[in-house]
């Protein structure tokens, strides 16, 4: 329990840029033992906090099937849709086909209900240690080639402590809360990891440590325009004339 | 903690000066972002909870918004296409307010007040993080001009001390008073960027020309690229529609 609680207090100094805690992982022998313990236990913790807010959603609200029934007869009882199916005699078919692929659509978006919440508990962890071993790589690459001095094990035991920004995202613990801005304090805890590791000056920090994001940014970019190109091919088939 | 708050709306320099110096400046500067936002928050969210506890006022709420945007596409409608599809909307429009009627009471595992109270709730523990977010854009691109203009502070610092431009925002609390709601918004997005622009100057060690530079370069910088983007757009359309 009382390593535990140090954990805590670690992963809190990371969140407040606490250059001591930096240092002192950066030196520790066992900072990258510390710093995967506490990944794995934010990784975990938010994983809980997120199915228990998942939970009272669920139950805060009516079933997806219930909602999507009643949007589908309110949607087909509006006048438009008489219009419509009046003029074109296939249309009837045609919003069936587009309204179950975007209700299909939406449910993937949603990510799963309760059983996507239940399966987190399990992912929450696997995501956060592979991206921090992701960006860890990558920002100890850069900085190696910009000049820094740092060992791999030190530049993840001090990234490990700039990912416990993610401990912020126990507030979902709250049915309904959003998580926003943690994104930039990571890349700020990161450039706070990376200085203090390698004793790099602050220009060469910065591009050491944007190189990950911008790699995964590329990454995302191209894997949204081949799921652009996707979305748009069905959609088009779904249409009159089969194309868009 | 309220210390810091009243310095922070009354500018103090000895405040100012005495957190660049402390070494728990971020832990601070982050905890006022985080009563700020629960303070907001807390009344944001009663006020919501109080529309939300009667579907009556949420659907005429959204009637009232659905009229102001038909009325709004009309005077907009030019061509004859733009016409039909505002003709569209108000044939269907009570469908629409039908369709969220019955969305509305559709039951709920636990009885429709639980909900009402875990929005407020999630609202409530939203607030500070989305305060964090915006004041983190500030703060990073300001720290980053502040460096290419010759500034000395470290992020630590900066991130501390321009948390302290989240203290006016306080007002935000009064966002729900009609009329008087947005102007105050507004002045206290002006108090913030002043307080911004001096823990910026006293952060950094620079002179207050500077300082304010540093903190709008990137947006004049962000909103010029919109309007040539905006520009370029237009003319396109143009070129496009003479053809």
């Amino acid at each position: 329990m009382q390593s535990v609680l140090s954990l805590f207090r670690l992963g809190i100094d990371g969140i407040l840029l606490n250059p001591l805690a930096y240092r002192d992982q950066r030196d520790s022998p066992d900072g990258l033992r510390r710093g995967f313990i506490l990944v794995v236990m934010i990784g975990l913790i938010v994983g809980v906090a997120t199915l228990i807010g998942d939970f009272g959603e669920y139950v805060a609200q009516p079933s997806t099937a219930a909602i999507t029934k009643t949007i589908y007869d309110g949607l087909r009882a509006m006048p438009w849709y008489a219009q419509v199916s009046t003029v074109n005699a296939q249309f009837p078919a045609q919003f069936d086909q587009i309204f179950a692929q975007v209700t299909q659509v939406v449910q993937v978006v949603s990510g799963g209900g309760i059983i996507g919440s239940l399966v987190g508990v399990i992912t929450t962890p696997l995501i956060m240690v592979v991206s921090w071993l992701f960006f860890g790589t990558a920002g100890h690459l850069m900085a190696r080639t910009l000049g820094g001095r740092a060992t791999f094990t030190q530049t993840l035991a001090c990234t490990a402590l700039a990912s416990s920004v993610n401990l912020l995202s126990i507030i979902q613990v709250v049915p309904f809360a959003q998580v926003s801005g943690t994104l930039l304090l990571g890349l700020v805890t990161s450039y706070v990891a990376i200085r203090v590791a390698h004793e790099l000056p602050p220009w060469r920090t910065f591009w050491a440590t944007m190189l990950g994001p911008v790699i995964l940014t590329l990454i995302l970019i191209a894997l949204a325009c081949v799921m652009l190109v996707l979305a748009l091919g069905t959609l088009g088939s779904a249409l009159p004339g089969g194309s868009l | 903690m309220i210390d810091t708050f009243n310095g922070a709306l009354t500018l103090s320099q000895t405040l100012f000066h005495g957190m660049r110096e402390a070494p728990d400046v971020v832990r601070r500067g982050l905890t006022l972002v985080l009563l700020v936002g629960l303070l907001v928050g807390g009344v944001q969210a009663i006020s919501t909870m109080i529309t939300n506890s009667s579907p009556d006022r949420v659907i005429a709420d959204i009637e009232t918004t659905l009229n102001q945007n038909i009325q709004q596409q009309s005077l907009a409608a030019t061509s004859a296409s733009q016409r039909e599809v505002v003709q569209m909307l108000k044939e269907n429009s009570k469908g629409i307010l039908s369709l969220v009627r019955a969305v509305m009471d559709l039951p709920t595992p636990l009885p429709r007040p639980v909900s009402v109270i875990f929005q407020g709730l999630g609202l409530m523990a939203s607030t500070p993080l989305s305060y964090m977010g915006s004041l983190m854009l500030a703060v990073v691109f300001t720290h980053i001009a502040a460096q290419q203009l010759g500034g000395q502070g470290t992020i630590q610092q900066m991130l501390g001390m321009g948390a302290l431009s989240v203290a006016p925002h306080a007002l935000d609390a009064l966002s729900f008073i009609p009329m008087i709601g947005s102007t105050l918004g507004v002045i206290a997005w002006a108090w913030g960027l002043v307080i911004l622009v001096q823990t910026t100057s006293i952060a950094h060690r620079l002179d207050s020309g500077r300082a304010t530079l540093a903190v709008l370069l990137y947006p004049l910088i962000g909103a010029l690229l919109v309007l040539f983007g905006c520009c370029a757009f237009f003319l396109f359309a143009l070129v496009s529609g003479g053809r």
